[in-house]
């Protein structure tokens, strides 16, 4: 088999794409609005925001997961967009940010100058149903199932403590009550947080993100255009994608997903390195999942992730405040959306507007996200950007 | 690929008990992966709560109902024989 094995480094790319604007519906029920009605809300929330028009966009890059057929268009022609290209993607929970990454790449490719990015899905209830369960869902694994098995084997190995696992939902919902966006806004004490009902052990209800309905659209565009027209940043400077397929091999499910690999690869591209980020929106489904991240980051070694969570680092005021916006964890996790929201989240804190959750000072901010079908297979992105 | 034979006996590399699953499953039950003799690392059913190290034999019993409310099969992981495993 050709390039067997983790070539690495196969998608290391630096090129700048301005995000000139971002807009997003908050999460939630949505009952009684469409996926295309959401959708059509950020898309013209984030072009407000950029001041442009629908005839400035020349191409579109639209993630859902469970949406049916070209959802973008769909979207854009009750908008009255122009014909021009779309490609909807689909990507797992990873699709968000794999749209930017397109968007991003397609720029940075000479290819456009201005491109929308959207990410939208109406969500049902309870587990989500994959449309293609493998072995493992056969015999009766879930996604919190996954996570709570990693976070065992963590504190196996490492003796974390639950609390740092639940400490992470306490942040995530005093991050939330600044954030008029978040949909779970009351706090929760880790007391609360370890007695709420169990899910999958040792995760429990207010340890999983809820399923939610949502959009969230962002306009990318060339430097040379963005110069050209007095504009600035914030910047996407790379974004890297990773994927695991399972080959056999026994998985150490204390390095969750390919969350390392994307990160040393947007690292190197770029030359920024995990102490110089000042904001990360990561991909919080399960608060284990959130603990696992910091290590995979490298904002801490590995088996130090809880400390992170307990002695503040990640909070708000903290060295290095991780899901500000509240996370999936407060926010709900429509699966297209979440990606593409994560970086509205980014951009506000890049240009000093995050209104009641600044980060003081933010210069440089990652994204991460993570999808798939259990240990199976799946995409993992992770993206940097800067103020400047 | 090609079929390959695998042991009996494994070792829990790490268990949750689940309480919401999909439809069919009898929740609450213990599951996790194991590492059997041979190299693989599979999930499945355990019998009882059990920690990671815990030595743990091959059983087939019943793990669900499938949708006409019919039990399905599958592989259950149960203390092995002469085994000590704390919990």
């Amino acid at each position: 088999m050709i390039g067997a094995g983790h070539v690495g480094l196969s998608n290391m790319i630096e090129g700048k794409a301005a995000i000139l604007g971002v807009g997003m519906t908050p999460f939630g029920k949505h009952e009684d609005r469409t996926v295309e009605d959401l959708a059509r809300a950020a898309v013209v929330a984030a072009l407000a925001d950029a001041g442009l028009g629908r005839d400035d966009v020349q191409a579109v890059f639209a993630a859902h997961l469970y949406q049916g057929e070209v959802l973008g268009q769909r979207v854009l022609r009750g908008l009255g967009f122009p014909e021009i290209p779309v490609l909807n993607l689909e990507n797992a929970c990873a699709g968000g940010s794999s749209a930017v990454r397109a968007g991003w790449l397609a720029i940075a490719a000479g290819q456009y100058d201005r491109v929308l990015v959207i990410g939208a899905e109406k969500m049902g209830r309870g587990l989500i149903n994959f449309v293609n369960p493998d072995l493992e869902q056969a015999m009766g694994i879930t996604a919190p199932a996954q996570y709570a098995l990693a976070a065992r084997r963590h504190m196996h190995e490492f003796g974390t403590p639950v609390e740092g696992f639940a400490e992470i939902a306490v942040k995530s919902r005093y991050h939330a009550g600044r954030n008029p966006n978040a949909w779970f806004r009351d706090p929760v004490t880790r007391d609360e947080v370890l007695a709420s009902r169990p899910i999958a052990e040792p995760l429990t209800l207010l340890q999983c993100c809820r399923n939610g309905s949502g959009a969230a659209a962002l306009v990318l565009a060339s430097e040379k255009w963005t110069r050209a027209h007095g504009r600035g940043g914030p910047w996407v400077r790379t974004s890297a994608l990773a994927s695991w397929m399972s080959d056999g091999t026994q998985k150490d499910l204390t390095d969750f997903g390919a969350t390392r690999r994307a990160a040393i690869e947007a690292y190197e591209a770029t030359g920024i390195g995990p102490d110089a980020v000042d904001a990360v929106e990561l991909h919080d489904a399960f608060t284990c999942g959130e603990l696992l991240h910091y290590e995979g980051l490298q904002l801490c070694a590995k088996g130090e992730g809880a400390r992170l969570a307990l002695d503040g680092t990640t909070r708000l005021g903290g060295r290095v405040p991780v899901n500000v916006s509240g996370g999936l964890l407060a926010k709900s996790h429509p699966l297209g959306a979440t990606g593409v929201a994560q970086f509205c989240e980014l951009t506000w804190q890049l240009r000093g507007t995050a209104t009641g959750r600044q980060v003081e000072d933010a210069r440089v901010a990652l994204a991460h996200s993570q999808g798939g079908v259990s240990l199976e297979a799946g995409a993992t992105c992770v993206t940097l950007l800067t103020r400047d | 690929m090609a079929p390959a034979k695998i042991g009996r006996r494994g070792t829990v590399y790490s268990a949750t008990r689940i309480h919401q699953a999909a439809a069919g499953f009898f929740v609450p039950f213990d599951a996790g992966y194991v590492d059997i003799e041979g190299g693989l690392r599979v999930f499945a059913h355990l019998g009882g709560s059990l920690a990671p190290g815990a030595t743990v034999a091959l059983e087939i019993g019943t793990i669900k109902t499938d949708k006409e409310g019919s039990a399905r099969s599958g592989p259950i992981y149960r203390t092995a024989p002469g085994a000590k495993n704390s919990t």
